[in-house]
C-alpha cells in the first residue's frame, strides 16, 4: 500500500505513473497492491492516461508467497484481501482512460495479472512472462485466466495457467499478450511517451468516449453499445458544433 | 420503412436522379454499390438515406452472387458531412439517424455473399467505416485511411471502433482512435485493415477475381485461404 512506499504515483504532465516500488522483484505483499481509492483520488485529479510500470530491474515476480502464507491463517481475512485485489484491477480495467503497462524484467503471476488488467502492455527484449501458479496447486485468483482468454484465445492461456511455464517477450508479443516489444531499461520512458502522443490534443471528455465505445464493444451485445455510441456522439456533437442550426437551403 | 417514409423517399429520390449519391448498377451478377458524389464522395443525409433504401428493399430482392463497394473519382470516400448529418442530433430530434446509418452498415457486414471494398485514393471517416464493415478491403498503393474524427473532439460513431477492435486489436485501435492520424495503404496491411494492396489500374480487376474465386460456395473457407488463392493468382505460373 501506498502508504509503506510500496508504489509510487507521480504526474508526468497529463500523464499519471504508477511505479511499483518492491525492489528488486517487486512481490506484491498484498493482492491489494495499491490503495484502491488512493488511486481513484489520482485519476479523478484529471490525468488523461496512466502508465502502471516499476522502479528496478523487474515489473514484479508475482504475490510475496511468504505473507500470502501467513495471511491464509485467517481465511476470512484472505478472502476479503483478495476480493479487494479483484476490485482493484477490475477498476483498472474499467477506466475510462488508456492505462498502458511497462513491463521490464520478470512479468509473474499477480504481476502478470496487472499486466492483463491494463490496455496496452510494453515490455522491454528479455522480459518474461508466466503464470507460476500451478506449480504451488493455485491458480490466478484476481481475473488473469479470464483476461488472457480475451486477449489471447483459450488455447493460450489454458498452455499458460496449466504449464506454468515462462514464456519471452518475443513469444508473449506473437501470442498477442504484448503489443510492443522495446530496449533493456526502455519500457517506463517508452509507455510515457506514447501515453503522452496518445492524449496531448485531445480534450479528456473525448479520450472517455472512446475508452469508454472501447469497453463497450467489448462487453456488450452489439445494438446496446452502438445506441451508446450515438448518445455519446449526440452530446459531443452539440458542444463540438453547436446547437446552431444552418438554415437548410 | 413505413409507406409514407418510402413516398417521401421516393419522391426525393427521384427529384434528385441527377444528383444521386449512390448509383448500384447489376452486371454478370455483381452488385456494383459506387459513390457517386466526387471528388470527395462525402456522406450526408440523402447519402444514407439512399443506402437506407438500397440495403432494405433493393439488396434483399436482387438475386447478386456478390458486391462490389467502391468510389467514383480519385477517391473512396471523405467520410460524412457533419453539418448535414448532425442537423438532427443538435436540434434535438434524437439520434435515430446514426442508428439507422450503422444498421445500413451492418447489413452490409451480415450479408452471406461477399462484400468487397475496392478503396482508391482517400477512405476517412464514415469513409472508412463503410470500408471496414465490407467482407474484404482491397486497396490501391496509394489509398490513405484513417479515423479522424476525435480531432474534430467526437468519436467515430458507426462501428467504426468495434471493427477497430477486431480487425486490428484493442492497442493499435486506441492509439490510430485517438492520434487520429492518418496511414498509408501497406500501414493498414500490417495492421489488418487493409487485406491486399495492388495498383490502382488493376484493382477493380483483383474484386472481380476475388467474386469469382470467393462467390461460389461462399465462407466454405476462411478469409485468408479465399487471399492466399487470390495472391496465387497473382503470380505467373
Amino acid at each position: 500500500m501506498d502508504d509503506n512506499q510500496k508504489t509510487i504515483l507521480n504526474k508526468e504532465r497529463d500523464v499519471g505513473v504508477l511505479l511499483l516500488n518492491n525492489p528488486p522483484e517487486n512481490y506484491l505483499e498484498q493482492p491489494e497492491f495499491t490503495g484502491t481509492e488512493k488511486l481513484r483520488d489520482f485519476v479523478n485529479s484529471g490525468i488523461k492516461a496512466l502508465v502502471i510500470g516499476s522502479t528496478g530491474r523487474h515489473l514484479s515476480a508475482g504475490a510475496d508467497l511468504k505473507i500470502m502464507r501467513n495471511s491464509i491463517k485467517n481465511i476470512n481475512r484472505f478472502k476479503n484481501e483478495m476480493t479487494e485485489g479483484s476490485r482493484l484491477l477490475n477498476y483498472v480495467d474499467e477506466l475510462e482512460i488508456p492505462v498502458i503497462a511497462a513491463i521490464s524484467g520478470v512479468c509473474f503471476g499477480a504481476g502478470l495479472e496487472i499486466a492483463l488488467a491494463c490496455d496496452i502492455r510494453i515490455c522491454e527484449e528479455d522480459s518474461m512472462f508466466a503464470f507460476p501458479e500451478i506449480n504451488h496447486g493455485l491458480f490466478p485468483g484476481l481475473g488473469g485466466t479470464q483476461r488472457l482468454v480475451r486477449l489471447a484465445g483459450r488455447a493460450v492461456a489454458l498452455e499458460l495457467v496449466l504449464g506454468g511455464d515462462m514464456i519471452s517477450a518475443e513469444k508473449a508479443k506473437e501470442l498477442h499478450i504484448v503489443d510492443e516489444v522495446v530496449h533493456k531499461k526502455k519500457a517506463n520512458d517508452f509507455a510515457v511517451e506514447l501515453a503522452k502522443k496518445l492524449t496531448d490534443n485531445r480534450q479528456l471528455k473525448v479520450i472517455k468516449a472512446v475508452m469508454l465505445s472501447i469497453r463497450n464493444h467489448e462487453k456488450l451485445p452489439v445494438e446496446e453499445a452502438i445506441k451508446k455510441d450515438a448518445e455519446m456522439f449526440a452530446q459531443l456533437a452539440k458542444e463540438a458544433l453547436g446547437d446552431e442550426i444552418p438554415a437548410n437551403d | 420503412m413505413l409507406n409514407w417514409q418510402k413516398k417521401r423517399w421516393e419522391t426525393k429520390y427521384l427529384r434528385m436522379t441527377e444528383k444521386r449519391k449512390i448509383s448500384w448498377e447489376v452486371r454478370k451478377r455483381i452488385g456494383y454499390l459506387t459513390l457517386t458524389d466526387p471528388p470527395e464522395n462525402r456522406m450526408d443525409t440523402l447519402f444514407f438515406s439512399e443506402l437506407h433504401m438500397l440495403t432494405t428493399e433493393v439488396i434483399p430482392q436482387g438475386k447478386v452472387s456478390a458486391i462490389i463497394v467502391s468510389g467514383s473519382g480519385r477517391h473512396f470516400s471523405a467520410g460524412a458531412d457533419l453539418d448535414d448529418l448532425t442537423r438532427e442530433i443538435r436540434s434535438g430530434k434524437g439520434n435515430g439517424l446514426l442508428i439507422s446509418n450503422y444498421d445500413s452498415f451492418r447489413f452490409l457486414d451480415e450479408l452471406d455473399i461477399p462484400v468487397i471494398a475496392v478503396i482508391r485514393g482517400v477512405c476517412i471517416g464514415s469513409g472508412l467505416e463503410l470500408a471496414m464493415h465490407c467482407h474484404f478491403r482491397l486497396c490501391s498503393t496509394d489509398a490513405l485511411l484513417g479515423l479522424p474524427e476525435t480531432g474534430f473532439a467526437l468519436i467515430p460513431a458507426a462501428g467504426g471502433i468495434r471493427k477497430m477492435i477486431s480487425q486490428t486489436g484493442k492497442a493499435k485501435a486506441i492509439e490510430l482512435i485517438l492520434k487520429g492520424t492518418n496511414f498509408v495503404a501497406n500501414e493498414a496491411l500490417d495492421l489488418r485493415i487493409a487485406d491486399a494492396v495492388f495498383p490502382k489500374k488493376e484493382l477493380m480487376e483483383k474484386a472481380e477475381k476475388l467474386v469469382e474465386i470467393a462467390a461460389d460456395g461462399y465462407r466454405r473457407y476462411r478469409k485468408k485461404e479465399y487471399l492466399e488463392r487470390l495472391s496465387r493468382h497473382a503470380t505467373p505460373a
